[in-house]
């Protein structure tokens, strides 16, 4: 599911999408108002659970945090990355 | 002059005439009364057959319609513009007559109203005039004077109903004055009875309130006029307009806003089902699929990269969902309370609206409006009626001046014509008072005055109210018209008297007057035709002057079923 495979093409693993979440979170957002972006934006059709998961995996690897239901990228994620 | 009278009728008296004096005699029957005889001989017949010849009506009361002559043809043979004429006319064909000109013309027939234009040309010169102008048969009644018509009432009179005009227009004519000035009169006389008549019924009775009185019309023209100016001047005034445009401002106003209103509310029901169809089509992931993410992370991704506990991502997770959840849940909310508040302001917007059309509808500031001009029109057209009723009042009142002016210059003119002409009247005058002079001692006199009603003429006789008296005036007054005719060349040359004429004239004026009548008639060259009571034309002998000499050799008398002019008794 994270990475793309043989079933999953590549713009659905859930790293993929994380990554363009995590472009969509350059300034902190709404749930709501990250899911409205992320629909117009997306290539494919992209399903509302599928976009919890990839917020989900985003959690895990502590790249985001939910602050009074706005999401805000952690400290230093893009500067690691960088 | 008539040369003979005759008739198809076998019964009939034929009369052959002389020039000069002619004497037609009834002789009085014993038994009978002197109306009687006055009715049954036929003295005025003979009088009423010269008319019936001479272009007479004949309606229905016409001695010739009578039964027993109505077939028959009665005629004439007259000297008629200097030559003999035959006329005929029967009372069965009275609108033509049949004219000759003896021994041999042929005969042509006329109409009675062509005869008597033929008779007016040759006898007055009549033809070329116009409507206002004396008529041939106005003329001609004054030469043979009819007892029915009342010609024997007064002197310038040939009939009792002889209009006044008509009577000033033929004597002047006769007298050789300038008649026109009494037709003028005629015309202003005719005017004046119209205007008296309509400004007597417009000053009274049914018409007074159609036309009235011009001072009364002034006055009410002014009141009306004012008080036109005074609703006029409220409707300039009339406010209403700017209230009526403000509240229907306002009223357009609440219409726009509560279709706005509506619109918003579409949009905003659209939202919540678009929100009601995500709460079917966005389904959260199920918890397993969250554990093999997180243990996918752990197995695909290199080590330490996990950074949370499985409880945390899961609780993460939860609160994601929740708050998209609550997200969605409050718009929701938000969208119909939107729609519940402008639901309430489409009512209090309506509720306004419904306000204003009641008061545009039912304040009744259009129909204020609209009653001034109702009245302002109103009160225009009953100043227009008034002003067009003064304008005739006034016009009325102004003709009476109008007529007076014109009177007096009538009068200028007659008084004028007077002088110029007052050798022609002198000779009236003096012929009057000739022929009077000769039947009284004290001569009677005619004057001829310019009067502010047109030419009067007058004749001061002393007792001139007896009945004698007066009929000598006549016979006076006919002398005089045929000896100025005869000057003038004009008249039908023959002078013709009933016996009427000298119903109470003493004997010795009628012997007297026949006297001067036959030395009249000789000196100018006349006929006299009279017809008389054989016991009053006898009654006085006139020394040199022989009556018998002039009576004509037939006689009518009532004695004998067949005495009379016809020889047939008819009633």
């Amino acid at each position: 599911m994270i990475l793309p495979s043989k079933h999953l093409p590549q713009e659905r693993a859930l790293l993929t999408v994380g990554a363009m979440l995590l472009a969509g979170l350059e300034r902190p957002k709404t749930v709501s108002a990250l899911w409205q972006e992320v629909q117009k934006g997306a290539p494919a059709a992209l399903g509302f659970d599928w976009f919890v998961l990839a917020l989900d995996l985003l959690y895990v690897l502590d790249a985001i945090q939910l602050r009074d239901g706005i999401l805000v990228l952690r400290v230093g994620v893009m500067d690691q990355e960088a | 002059m008539i040369h003979t009278l005759y008739s198809d009728l076998p019964t009939f008296k034929t009369l052959h005439l002389q020039p000069g004096l002619n004497v037609l005699l009834a002789e009085k029957s014993d038994g009978a009364t002197q109306k009687q005889t006055r009715n049954r001989a036929g003295k005025t017949s003979v009088v009423e057959l010269i008319h019936f010849l001479l272009g007479a009506d004949s309606n229905k009361d016409s001695l010739f319609q009578v039964a027993a002559l109505r077939e028959h043809r009665f005629g004439m043979i007259c000297d008629i513009g200097g030559r003999a004429m035959k006329v005929e006319r029967r009372g069965a064909n009275k609108t033509n007559v049949n004219v000759s000109e003896p021994p041999s013309g042929k005969q042509r027939t006329l109409t009675n109203t062509e005869w008597t234009h033929r008779l007016g040309k040759a006898w007055f010169s009549l033809d070329p005039m116009g409507d206002h102008a004396p008529s041939y048969r106005a003329l001609f009644a004054y030469f043979v004077r009819r007892q029915h018509s009342g010609a024997f009432s007064a002197p310038e009179k040939q009939a009792t109903m002889q209009q006044l005009g008509a009577q000033q227009m033929a004597l002047m004519y006769l007298l050789g004055l300038d008649w026109p000035i009494a037709g003028d009169w005629q015309l202003v006389r005719e005017r004046d009875k119209v205007r008296q008549v309509l400004s007597k019924t417009a000053s009274a009775g049914v018409f007074g309130s159609v036309i009235g009185k011009a001072a009364d019309l002034r006055t009410q023209l002014v009141l009306a006029e004012r008080k036109l100016k005074t609703v006029q001047d409220n409707l300039a005034a009339f406010k209403v307009l700017d209230e009526y445009a403000e509240l229907e401002q306002e009223a357009s106003q609440l219409t726009r806003d509560l279709n706005m209103l509506a619109n918003q509310n579409t949009l905003d029901l659209g939202t919540i089902q678009d929100i009601e169809a995500t709460f079917q089509t966005e389904v959260p992931p199920g918890l397993g699929d969250l554990e093999q993410v997180y243990r996918d992370a752990g197995v695909n991704l290199p080590p330490g990269l996990v950074k949370q506990r499985y409880e945390d991502v899961r609780a993460f997770h939860e609160s994601v969902i929740r708050n998209r959840q609550s997200y969605l849940q409050s718009e929701l909310a938000a969208a119909r309370a939107r729609i519940e508040a402008r639901d309430g302001n489409k009512r209090r917007l309506d509720g306004r609206r419904a306000q204003i059309m009641g008061i545009l509808q039912s304040h009744g500031a259009l129909d204020q409006f609209q009653r001034l001009q109702a009245q302002t029109s109103q009160q225009a057209a009953v100043v227009e009626t008034l002003r067009q009723r003064f304008a005739a009042a006034e016009k009325l009142e102004s003709t009476k001046t109008e007529l007076k002016v014109e009177r007096d210059l009538l009068t200028l003119r007659l008084r004028r014509d007077f002088t110029e002409q007052s050798g022609r009247i002198d000779d009236a005058i003096r012929a009057f008072e000739e022929t009077s002079s000769l039947l009284y001692e004290s001569a009677g006199s005619m004057q001829v005055e310019a009067t502010a009603n047109g030419p009067a003429f007058k004749f001061p006789m002393q007792g001139s109210r007896s009945k004698g008296i007066k009929n000598m005036q006549i016979f006076c007054f006919d002398m005089m018209l045929m000896r100025l005719c005869r000057q003038r060349g004009i008249g039908p040359g023959f002078l013709v008297h009933d016996s009427h004429l000298f119903d109470g004239v003493d004997g010795r004026q009628v012997i007297r007057a026949l006297r001067v009548a036959a030395q009249t008639a000789n000196e100018l060259e006349f006929q006299y035709l009279v017809t008389m009571n054989e016991d009053d034309a006898f009654k006085e002998t006139e020394a040199g002057f022989d009556l018998g000499e002039y009576v004509l050799p037939v006689r009518l008398t009532d004695a004998t079923e067949d005495g009379g002019l016809f020889g047939v008794r008819f009633d």
